[in-house]
């Protein structure tokens, strides 16, 4: 099978799966993000000054995805056709609406069109292994169960802030300095990418000076993104007070006297030092750390179901590497098996059934998945198994791959 | 080639089943009528709409209604009338309503409700902080399902249902099968 044909096999499932399945979120988004068009500009201020407005919630993402999907909005509306913008006013269960079909695919064209952009940089930065195993990268990346759910099904925008750090990894191998620029974009997009991008100025610079400067220029992107919002408070209370940002200190020991060791934070430090003291010499190295730190930040949370996108290329990539051993792919299914079993047991009506609700608008009155089994037993003991199971084999997959490495 | 070409058959066939057994097998409840409004209107007085369903046993309303500032927290009733007698009422509290909600109203399925008038009210103790349903000059938004459990009228249902999707929207379905047919090509 050729490069192009994976990509062809792909857009036929992407492109199938799309108008039949549906997750609020990307509703959500659009529906705040058309206010751009409006010549809205500070869209926190603006939901702060007319709550009637924000009643889909609050736009919790940083300026530049508000940008990026206001401006998608326009041909996205053109496509989308008549009542679009209706639809996107409605509540999360409007999926009874005539044109459901259209809108569905339509709103799902962009996070797909991004995500087979990151499996073109992914199957480049893999120049160096045979053919064969390109192929298999690229197979992997379109059809594992976290990017067609995730994709396919929920066209989630991370697809957006994922791109820009496997092309930030692509310009990193070239030691281009747009890099960092690229990392500080993501991270205007989802906050997320400034976690490695210390990772990224340790291995672009070769004096401190230099590796201080590419992180200056990195974190001075993400700056000019959300310095015009500073002084807009709906903008932080958004922003930072929500998801990953407060998650990340959920995790913690007890110490005694109302003070605790905040795990997460204390795991990247270490990464850190690490990465300090080992120089990252390659670019696969480097690889291996982006992997280390969105895997140790996502599975030591109560991650929603996107976030496992973060890592997914960076796994695939060191994944090609430590194919030959088999124990390596038992990992990688059980992995799989830990976020699938983990995300469909989310006391949360469109993560399961719900997500077929556009086939059947009845489907929303059925109970969850962990509902129905909260008759016989503890769902969210179950959860746990299966966050516990992804955990295992992902932390032995980031160590084979840093092992492989030596 | 071949395993991946299975395994993308297999995912699509898993999708069709799944969906196909979710809707003949668990799902009980059943669009009959929708109508969407456009702002948001003061309920300051008994607020009164009429209705008629095209099947039996209806169950559920779910009508959007909004309290600004979630202030109101007094008592509501939303009655159901037929020929002029009550045969429904389900209280409920300014607590149950978000800023907005879809708030869903369930009650034992009325029988022959097929083609038959029914007047809807909701009225409250206290119109001080009126709260706001979703409206236009036609009446306001609503979405009313039926229980249904008989397995052939179900599959009838569906296949109706879709036979009614596809024709509604030809333009969309002839695109997007398009769409596939040239991928499809492509792969081969």
């Amino acid at each position: 099978m050729t490069k192009k044909q994976i990509f062809v096999l792909a857009a036929f499932t992407y492109l199938f799966l799309a108008p039949f399945t549906y997750h609020p979120d990307i509703k959500t988004i659009f529906y705040q993000s058309q206010f751009l068009s409006q010549g809205i500009f500070n869209i926190y201020s603006f939901f702060a000054a007319n709550p009637g407005k924000a009643f889909l919630g609050p736009f919790v993402y940083p300026p530049l995805a508000f940008f990026t999907f206001g401006l998608l909005f326009i041909p996205v509306k053109m496509i989308a056709g008549s009542g679009f913008v209706d639809w996107l006013g409605m509540g999360n269960d409007a999926v009874g609406v005539t044109h459901i079909f259209q809108y569905l695919f339509t709103i799902k064209l962009p996070a797909i069109i991004a995500h087979f952009t990151t499996g073109h940089f992914i199957f480049k930065l893999l120049q160096g292994v045979s053919l064969q195993n390109q192929k298999k990268a690229l197979a992997l990346w379109f059809f594992n169960p976290i990017s067609l759910y995730t994709v396919g099904f929920m066209g989630q925008i991370d697809s957006f802030a994922v791109l820009l750090t496997v092309l930030a990894l692509f310009l990193a191998k070239k030691k281009s300095i747009y890099a960092t620029v690229l990392l500080g974009l993501g991270a205007a997009f989802k906050t997320y990418p400034l976690l490695v991008l210390p990772f990224l100025a340790i291995y672009s610079g070769k004096t401190w000076s230099k590796k201080l400067l590419s992180f200056a220029l990195g974190f001075g992107t993400y700056l000019l993104f959300i310095l015009p919002f500073i002084t807009t408070p709906a903008f932080y209370s958004s922003t930072f007070v929500s998801g990953l940002s407060q998650r990340l200190f959920e995790l913690k020991l007890y110490l005694g006297f109302g003070e605790n060791i905040l795990i997460v934070p204390a795991l990247l430090i270490i990464l850190f030092l690490f990465a300090v003291s080992k120089r990252i010499e390659n670019i696969n190295q480097l690889s291996n750390f982006f992997l280390a730190v969105f895997f140790v930040t996502v599975t030591s949370v109560h991650f929603h179901p996107q976030w496992a996108l973060w890592f997914l290329p960076f796994l695939i990539i060191s994944f090609i590497y430590n194919a030959k051993d088999s124990s390596v792919w038992i990992a990688l299914t059980l992995l799989f098996l830990g976020w699938l079993g983990n995300i469909l047991l989310f006391d949360d009506k469109f993560l399961s059934w719900g997500i077929l609700s556009p086939i059947d608008p009845g489907i929303l009155f059925l109970p969850t998945l962990s509902e129905l089994l909260h008759r016989f037993f503890d769902p969210l003991l179950l959860q746990s198994i299966f966050h516990t199971i992804m955990l295992a084999s992902g932390v032995y997959l980031v160590s084979k791959s840093f092992k492989e490495n030596e | 080639m071949k395993r991946l070409l299975i395994f993308v058959a297999s995912v699509i066939c898993l999708f069709i089943i799944t969906s196909l057994f979710v809707t003949v097998f668990l799902v009980r409840n059943r669009l009959d009528t929708q109508y969407f409004g456009e702002r948001f209107v003061k309920v300051d007085k008994p607020f009164k709409f009429r209705f008629t369903p095209i099947h039996d046993n209806i169950n559920i309303l779910i009508i959007p209604l909004k309290n600004p500032g979630l202030i109101n927290k007094s008592e509501f009733s939303l009655r159901i009338y037929s020929d002029g007698n009550n045969i429904r009422e389900i209280n409920f509290s300014g607590y149950n309503v978000g800023d907005p909600s879809d708030v869903k109203f369930q009650f034992e399925p009325i029988t022959n409700s097929k083609d038959k008038n029914l007047d809807v009210e909701i009225i409250s103790n206290d119109y001080q902080n009126p709260i706001l349903i979703n409206t236009d000059i036609n009446g306001p938004s609503f979405r009313a399902y039926y229980r249904s459990i008989n397995k052939k009228e179900i599959i009838g249902e569906w296949v109706n249902a879709w036979g009614k999707r596809y024709i509604n929207n030809i333009p969309f379905f002839v695109s997007w099968l398009f769409l596939l047919t040239i991928t499809g090509w492509l792969i081969i």
